[in-house]
């Protein structure tokens, strides 16, 4: 179980605040690829609630990151309806996908989960990506109107940090709290859960719809800090990059997933302005993780006092007994 | 006895898995305050039996009643809020969590406050919790992974999870199973108090026959999917049917 | 609708379900049996028809697509045997995880290097002369080429066939899809059968994407697409099951190819469709295997 403290929560903040900060020493010409990584971090943060929370192992966590940018722009750039409408209507619109959605991804068990939400995904990024009438095709959607306070690098980086931050806190509270311990517990043995009152798909059915607002509200950042959207955003390659990054991270501590998303985030822009092969290091240093921390970076750190800053109560036997959902494992 | 109203009853279930039938029209009622064990070989549909009172499987025919209830169709859940308890033949306790945890996770469930979004999870119930924990004599392990647990504490604690939903009957499957002579003793005469100081009727499956002899109030056999005999446990040992079918094997 | 047009669309829709099949058997075969879920497995695909686009530009359309068919599948061989002995044996202890992050990693490193090695931009190769053109049978005109496609495929899934059904490899294969645990248990030697086995599957994809290349642009996003839609296919004909992968290869492969009747563009939306629909209602694919979800 997740403990909610006071000094937990702080430390969030001042995680946040650190992140704020960053604007003192990051040169302003890298300010965007900052926030990206912000954004990032709270859609992998929320992709966590599932993967290593429920043991539901999402790989379409970008058709929620991507249909919260997508209603923003469409609604902003279309329809010339003003940020906080768009706003709206996109968290609002979410709730509704996050419904239906979980109600399909939710017919299958383990992998066969994961593979439906990544179709789920790739049917409404071929949507998007060919529907060049209403969602600008694959060039996307350029031009999305903000309030004058926020058109600026920095109100945007200082927006998707408050968000974030926002999102992080309330993840914590919902895994300390008896639906989060109760996540935990089916994740553990949905059969056990059964059989002392829970219904394991209604617990699974309201922490996907959960994962999947936040992911939308992510998404909203994304739309406002870029001014812009793109389809690849809503594809497989971004609810796969997720899940590389939470896995590389370690599913198992609270704050893995951000571990992870800066990381990788880091290390591709850091590439990127030297060279043309990001992928290749990138791709490489997942690679290597893989080798050295199947289970992620996070639990590695654990024993350490910053382990014990990121990690929380994680116990170590949980790398040594996978989850039920992963019984399609090498034998 | 035969004038209350049983607490769990089963009429005439069936349950069939492709040619093999596991549990052929079976029926038995369990009144308050007995304590009764289905005893049988290997392959008996035992365990069957149990899953279809406890809700995980359906019968093919037949009808399950709580507390003068159907529920035959019922999820294993709903009959949970209905005051069902039941503990597993294979231990199953939630292994990354504590011995505390886990019984905090089966008050959580009992009092529905599963979905429950703020509050803190690991300071409700503690106190509730840990009275459990020491009716099973875990108290001084309660902080203890229940995976790194003894075999004989984790099924301590499949107890206590199992009384934390304040069942109103109690199913234990083989709660024995796997246990030294010590062991087993100490396990029965736990379950004795804790159903005699609730006075919750219970349903139990076991191998150990020296346990059910000492233990039940009725013995009921179950060969081959089949009720043999229903009876006091004296009445069952003298019966040549079951010397026959069952302890002429394992005796 | 004309029905010959309808017709001709079919047969294109199973050549194109072939090709994936080809990837598809691969990789059910290593996940269902092996349980090692290789995302990079596209990245062989995706290999092959570069170097056979090499091969062509090299030696001309006939000589060369013919030596690509023989030398490419062996060095996608090669190297899918030299990444499984050096890289992938490693990871499997962990379970799942590892091999994700693994063949993730492994599929942008490919990804580079091709792009690096044969450059970014798309390439496109004539098929040989005596395989273009069309062929009137019935009144349906047929393209000499996807005829070719659906010849080799159906050698490859003949001599696939023999392999499992025959073969003491196939043997081993087919009781790991029955029960993964069992094998190390009755001693059999399971690190030599997943590196047999990713070769197999390195192999069937090598041949595909030799036989692809003529077909359409080759470039560097097809080794993703063609790995999702493999899953796809999978996930449609049941995990482990090579005979469902070549139901649902062709299903899919007919699905995509009608919609182009109907739709402009974006064939690609009626597989993912589908395989929502089949496992809405079908939680896990046409063919359930026993005691595994």
């Amino acid at each position: 179980m997740e403990h909610l403290s006071w000094r937990r929560a702080l430390l969030l903040v001042l995680l946040g605040l650190a992140a704020a900060a960053l604007v003192l020493v990051v040169p302003e010409s890298r300010l965007p690829a900052v926030t990206r990584t912000v954004m990032l971090a709270g859609a992998a943060m929320s992709l966590n609630l599932l993967i290593g929370n429920a043991g539901l192992v999402s790989m379409g966590h970008g058709l929620f990151l991507g249909f919260g940018a997508y209603v923003v722009a469409i609604g902003s750039v279309k329809h010339g309806l003003s940020l906080s409408w768009c706003i709206a209507l996109a968290i609002s619109s979410a709730v509704v996908l996050a419904v239906v959605s979980a109600i399909i991804a939710l017919r299958a068990r383990a992998l066969f989960f994961g593979l439906l939400t990544l179709a789920l995904s790739q049917v409404a990024f071929v949507f998007v990506a060919r529907n060049y009438a209403l969602t600008g095709g694959d060039d996307g959607l350029v031009g999305i109107n903000v309030p004058k306070w926020l058109d600026s690098d920095l109100a945007q980086h200082f927006v998707a940090v408050g968000v974030t931050t926002a999102v992080c806190l309330l993840l914590l509270m919902i895994l300390a709290s008896p639906f989060g311990a109760i996540l935990r517990a089916l994740r553990d043995n949905p059969e056990r859960v059964a059989s002392l009152g829970g219904h394991p798909k209604h617990i699974e059915f309201i922490a996907f719809v959960i994962a999947g607002i936040l992911a939308a509200i992510m998404g909203v950042v994304a739309a406002i800090t870029d001014q812009a959207v793109e389809p690849t955003l809503i594809s497989w390659t971004t609810g796969a990059t997720l899940l590389v990054m939470v896995a590389l991270g370690g599913r198992f501590t609270f704050l893995g997933p951000i571990l992870g998303v800066v990381i990788l985030e880091t290390t591709r822009t850091l590439v990127q302005t030297y060279s043309e092969h990001s992928d290749l290091v990138v791709g490489l240093l997942v690679m290597g993780c893989a080798l050295a921390f199947p289970e992620g970076i996070g639990p590695s750190l654990q024993g350490s006092r910053l382990g014990r800053w990121f990690g929380g109560p994680v116990h170590m036997a949980e790398a040594a007994t996978p989850p039920s959902t992963e019984r399609t494992a090498a034998p | 006895m035969s004038l209350a109203s049983p607490v769990l009853e089963a009429k005439g279930v069936t349950k069939s898995f492709g040619a093999f039938t596991a549990v052929r029209n079976v029926s038995l009622a369990v009144y308050p305050q007995e304590v009764v064990a289905i005893i049988g070989p290997n392959g008996a549909g035992k365990t069957t039996l149990f899953d279809l009172l406890t809700g995980r499987k359906a019968p093919d025919s037949g009808e399950v009643s709580l507390f003068g209830r159907v529920v035959t169709h019922e999820p294993p859940w709903r009959r949970v809020h209905r005051g069902l308890g039941r503990s597993f033949q294979v231990s199953s306790v939630f292994p990354t969590l504590t011995a505390l945890e886990n019984v905090q996770i089966g008050i959580l469930l009992a009092r529905k406050q599963t979905f429950q979004l703020f509050g803190q999870a690991s300071l409700a119930h503690r106190a509730q919790a840990a009275a459990l924990l020491d009716q099973v004599g875990l108290r001084d392990r309660m902080d203890r992974l229940a995976g790194e647990l003894s075999y004989g504490d984790q099924r301590a604690l499949e107890l206590a999870v199992a009384l934390s939903s304040r069942p109103k009957v109690l199913l234990l499957d083989e709660p024995t199973a796997g246990m030294g002579g010590e062991e087993t003793d100490e396990c029965l005469s736990r379950v004795k108090a804790i159903a005699a100081a609730e006075s919750i009727p219970v349903l139990f499956i076991e191998h150990d026959m020296s346990v059910v002899f000492s233990f039940a109030t009725r013995v009921i056999v179950l060969v081959a999917g089949e009720v043999l005999v229903n009876g006091a446990p004296a009445v069952v040992r003298a019966d040549e049917r079951v010397r026959e079918a069952y302890f002429g094997e394992s005796f | 609708m004309d029905g010959r047009l309808i017709l001709a669309q079919v047969v294109a829709g199973v050549a194109t379900g072939a090709l994936y099949f080809l990837v598809a058997s691969g990789l059910t075969l290593i996940w269902g049996a092996l349980g090692v879920v290789n995302l990079a497995h596209g990245s062989f695909f995706m290999l092959a028809a570069f170097a056979a686009t090499t091969l062509v530009h090299q030696l001309g359309p006939g000589l060369g697509l013919l030596c690509a068919l023989v030398v490419v599948p062996l060095l996608v061989l090669v190297f899918a045997v030299a990444l499984e002995t050096t890289l992938f044996r490693r990871v499997y202890v962990g379970g799942i995880w590892g091999q994700l992050l693994l063949s993730f990693g492994l599929l942008l490193v490919v990804n580079d290097l091709v792009r690096t090695g044969f450059g970014a931009v798309s390439r496109s190769i004539v098929a040989p002369d005596f395989l273009q053109g069309f062929v009137e049978i019935f009144g349906v005109r047929l393209a000499k080429y996807q005829l070719a496609i659906l010849a080799t495929t159906g050698l490859v899934a003949l001599y696939l066939w023999h392999l499992l059904a025959r073969s003491r490899t196939g043997r081993l294969i087919r009781a790991a899809v029955d029960d993964p645990a069992m094998l190390g248990a009755v001693g059999v030697d399971v690190k030599a059968l997943r590196t047999r086995v990713m070769g197999i599957a390195a192999v069937l994809a090598g041949i595909a994407g030799v036989i692809a290349a003529p077909r359409g642009a080759v470039n560097t996003t097809i080794d993703v697409q063609i790995v999702v839609i493999a899953f796809a296919v999978i996930v449609i004909g049941g995990l482990g099951s090579v005979w469902g992968a070549l139901v649902a290869a062709l299903l899919v492969g007919i699905a995509e190819a009608l919609s182009t009747l109907v739709i402009d563009q974006g064939g690609e939306v009626v597989i993912f469709a589908l395989m929502a629909l089949v496992l809405f209602v079908m939680p896990t694919g046409f063919q359930t295997i026993a005691g595994r979800d």
